[in-house]
């Protein structure tokens, strides 16, 4: 085994859920091509909550993205729940997507004319969840997040905190079984970040999703089940 | 997919997230095609109204007016041929004149008489011209026309004979070849008429006097017009009708109102009363005796005291005003030797084409027709909209209806004064007719195929095109040319419209869609397949040109709404006087809505809308999503 570009799940009890095999992924910036991640193997085991820490530019934003299918790898492998996405077509990878991913971004990204209610349905809207489903989906998930008294509010009306709260619960609404997120805490104050890492704890708890997450807090970290370090898109 | 449902709640935010620039985009998209849909339905309106109106008069016929060439025309008068000619004519003259005088015993002296032609030095070269004063020049005139006669209307039947023509009808010129007329004021004759009122045919402002087929003078007929059996018929202008019922002008900046009202004022008056005007007809000797008896009253006063003073051995006098007679002699104390010889001049006078006999004839016109004025001017948009949109059946003449003419008890007498042939063929006029044919291609086609193209001097220059061809009584062939015209303007702004419209949507779209990419990415994200992008972007597009098209559509209607409301009672009144529908109920309306015309609009709006929005939403899909969030 490999320690610095490969790492294994330690809950060895779980099936893998995210398997990625010596991905490599550069990006061209004129005419300069630059290494983004760099042949990194990988086995991230359902239920498991990781953390992707790193400097800037070490590569944990775009695995996140390679993870979540919204990228392709160069070369390598990437299986998510049994399935390689590589092989999908961008519409069944979208399908995919939807079903079995939840993304959640450090700017929360929440439509700024949708209620919260709305905003949250917005996923649903994509897998054609039935709205008598999505609504009580809202509900249940909102009443978790502590959120049922704001869901007619729009996102301008609340905090900062509840914004990501709401992203977070938005993210789940097609209960992926992989819940990804990239800087969650990065626009919060410590309260709110603090809840915010309960609230990913609680949803591991609740659901069993898989939650990886992109961050330089070592809140996060601590609270992990496996820190895994990235340096120039190496495992370290 | 996306639902639809789902679709429009996504769109609507983005309705509301650029509000300047959306509004900007919906007000000036809107502008321009409610400026497209009030051009329709204003167009629509006055096609239909112009359509209505256009069954008055000769407005919806389709007539082609020809007119044969002089055959004396075109340099004929000039040619060593027609030169040798009147030149021989005049040796002949002289000496059939010498054995006429030698036979009735009178004197003649051949060095007096008019040469047939002269000769004109220019540039020391001698070139010899038709003496038009010469009775040979006429003579020798008379005979060309004989062999080379004008076309006549077998020649124009067979002319016209592929363009599938409806109708022939003949129009004389009536002429007054040999004297004039006066217009007896209160049923008295001036016998000192103004030059004006001499030459002037019939009323101050007319051109000619024709005698037209009923086929061409029925639409102007006043309902329930008779006359006595010696009234001669007659069709005059409104204007003409106006004085006649001695009316005053209307002031220059009278208003259609006031000119409408006019216009009612003339028919009612006209067709309740017999309009009449008399006049008295001399020719040329009638009113030499005329003239001799003033000016030998004149002379004759002036020398009342003067004891040398020798009378003239022949006094004419003055008929009582009101009879139109011949002069009387008051005296007459020529010799019996005198007399011979004045009668023997007479004679000889009377062979070679002189008029030696008085004749004269009061002539009763009564108005039974009216047409609408026509205006030479063009000075103000009136004018100019009636000699485009109008139609006349006298375009300056008075007309004389043939069938009606007919009727008279005096036909005979009155055609012999008005319809007596010129001695002069130049003077002639040339024949004219009329064909009717059912639509304005055959027209056109006939027009274009079969008019001779008009030379300098009035020419035909084509060999073998025996008419000048022109579209006649109205402008229905330029109308219809008019209205193909403006269809094709209103294409050409349809096209300019929705390439501005399409220009400044996509330009908009572009924008909103270039700002929606992170939006887009986070969408993709959570899990959006391409099409449901395109679907939101879609639907958003959507929302907007159905915001465009119902406010179009409302400022358009409107627009043409305002302007037949304030403009329609106008243009009403206008139409009435320039298509002769003053008795009509008939209004002019500026606002039609041809459905079919509307949802062509509209769909135009839709397509160019979704067309906007095809590239600026195609290249969004196309980016890589990770790209737009890195970027962002």
């Amino acid at each position: 085994m490999e320690q610095t570009n490969t790492e294994t799940s330690v809950a060895n009890d779980k099936r893998p859920i995210v398997v990625i095999d010596k991905v490599v992924r550069s990006y061209k910036v004129k005419k300069q091509t630059i290494p983004a991640i760099n042949g990194i193997s990988l086995s991230i085991n359902e239920g498991e909550f990781v953390v992707l820490n790193g400097s800037s530019g070490s590569g944990k934003s775009t695995l996140l993205q390679l993870i979540g299918g919204l990228d392709k790898p160069d070369s390598g492998n990437i299986t998510i729940d049994g399935v390689d996405i590589k092989k999908l077509s961008d519409h069944k990878l979208s399908l995919f997507r939807g079903k079995t991913i939840g993304f959640v971004f450090q700017f929360f990204y929440l439509q700024p004319f949708l209620r919260l209610g709305r905003n949250i349905e917005v996923p649903g809207m994509f897998t054609r969840l039935k709205r008598k489903e999505r609504k009580l989906r809202v509900k249940q998930l909102a009443e978790i997040v502590g959120l049922s008294d704001r869901l007619n509010h729009f996102p301008a009306e609340l905090s900062g905190g509840q914004i990501q709260r709401a992203a977070i619960v938005r993210a789940l609404l097609n209960q992926p079984k992989i819940l990804l997120a990239d800087e969650p805490t990065g626009n919060l104050d410590s309260t709110n970040s603090a809840a915010i890492i309960d609230l990913f704890e609680q949803i591991r708890q609740q659901f069993g999703t898989t939650i990886i997450v992109a961050t330089h807090d070592p809140n996060i970290a601590a609270r992990a089940d496996r820190i895994i370090t990235l340096k120039d898109g190496a495992i370290i | 997919m996306i639902r639809l449902s789902d679709a429009i709640v996504i769109a609507a935010t983005k309705l509301r997230t650029h509000r300047i620039r959306t509004t900007i985009t919906i007000i000036l998209s809107s502008l321009l095609f409610a400026a497209l849909i009030a051009a329709i339905i204003i167009t629509t309106g006055v096609t239909k109204s112009v359509a209505v109106f256009n069954n008055q008069g000769l407005n919806n016929r389709y007539l082609v007016w020809a007119q044969a060439d002089n055959p004396l025309f075109g340099g004929v008068l000039s040619t060593k041929e027609f030169i040798t000619l009147a030149q021989q004519k005049g040796k002949d003259l002289i000496i059939a004149k010498q054995a006429e005088a030698k036979k009735l015993g009178i004197d003649y002296n051949a060095g007096n008489e008019p040469s047939a032609t002269l000769t004109e030095s220019m540039s020391g070269q001698n070139s010899v011209h038709v003496n038009f004063q010469s009775y040979a020049a006429i003579e020798a005139m008379q005979e060309y026309v004989k062999q080379h006669p004008s076309p006549d209307l077998n020649e124009l039947k067979q002319a016209a004979a592929n363009y599938h023509p409806i109708g022939f009808y003949s129009s004389i010129m009536a002429g007054l070849s040999n004297g004039n007329m006066s217009i007896m004021s209160n049923g008295s004759e001036n016998f000192t008429p103004t030059d004006d009122q001499r030459v002037s045919l019939l009323f101050p402002g007319q051109t000619s006097l024709m005698v037209d087929d009923s086929h061409l003078t029925q639409p102007f007929i006043l309902p329930g017009t008779t006359t006595n059996g010696s009234n001669i018929p007659l069709i005059v202008s409104y204007s003409t009708a106006e004085g006649l019922l001695g009316l005053p002008k209307l002031p220059s900046n009278a208003s259609t109102k006031d000119h409408y009202d006019r216009i009612q004022q003339v028919y009612r008056q006209t067709t309740n009363n017999a309009v009449t005007v008399t006049t008295c007809y001399r020719n040329s000797v009638s009113q030499q005796q005329i003239d001799q008896a003033i000016s030998q009253a004149d002379e004759i006063a002036r020398n009342k005291s003067n004891k040398d003073y020798q009378k003239p051995s022949l006094i004419y006098g003055l008929p009582a005003a009101n009879s139109c007679n011949k002069a009387t002699i008051i005296s007459d104390k020529r010799t019996a030797a005198e007399k011979k010889t004045q009668a023997a001049q007479d004679q000889f006078d009377a062979t070679f084409g002189q008029v030696v006999v008085p004749v004269q004839q009061k002539l009763t016109f009564q108005v039974v027709g009216l047409s609408p004025s026509t205006s030479n001017s063009n000075t103000t948009f009136s004018d100019l909209l009636s000699s485009i949109v109008g139609s006349s059946l006298t375009d300056g003449s008075d007309v004389i209806p043939a069938d009606l003419l007919d009727k008279m008890s005096t036909a005979t007498s009155v055609k012999s004064t008005l319809l007596a042939d010129n001695s002069n063929p130049l003077a002639v006029a040339n024949p004219n007719y009329y064909v009717e044919f059912s639509n304005a291609n055959d027209a056109r086609r006939f027009i274009t195929d079969k008019s001779c193209t008009t030379r300098m001097e009035g020419t035909c220059a084509s060999p073998g095109r025996l008419f000048q061809l022109t579209a006649s009584g109205n402008n229905s062939i330029a109308l219809q040319d008019l209205q193909q015209k403006i269809a094709s303007v209103l294409g050409l702004a349809t096209i300019g419209v929705v390439v501005l419209a399409v220009i400044i949507m996509t330009s908009m779209i572009g924008r909103t869609v270039a700002d929606g990419r992170r939006e887009t990415a986070v969408f993709r994200a959570l899990g959006a397949k391409r099409s449901d992008i395109v679907a939101i972007y879609a639907v958003y597009t959507l929302c907007l040109i159905i915001l465009i098209a119902i406010i179009s559509l409302a400022v358009g209607l409107g627009a043409a709404y305002g302007l037949d409301a304030y403009y329609g009672q106008d243009a009403t009144l206008q139409a009435k006087l320039l298509f002769d529908a003053v008795n009509t109920n008939l209004t002019f309306r500026f606002f039609s809505i041809n459905i079919a015309l509307l949802g062509v609009v509209v769909v135009i709006i839709v397509i160019s809308g979704l067309f906007s929005m095809v590239i600026p939403t195609l290249r969004n899909i196309r980016r890589n999503p990770i790209q737009d969030m890195r970027e962002e």
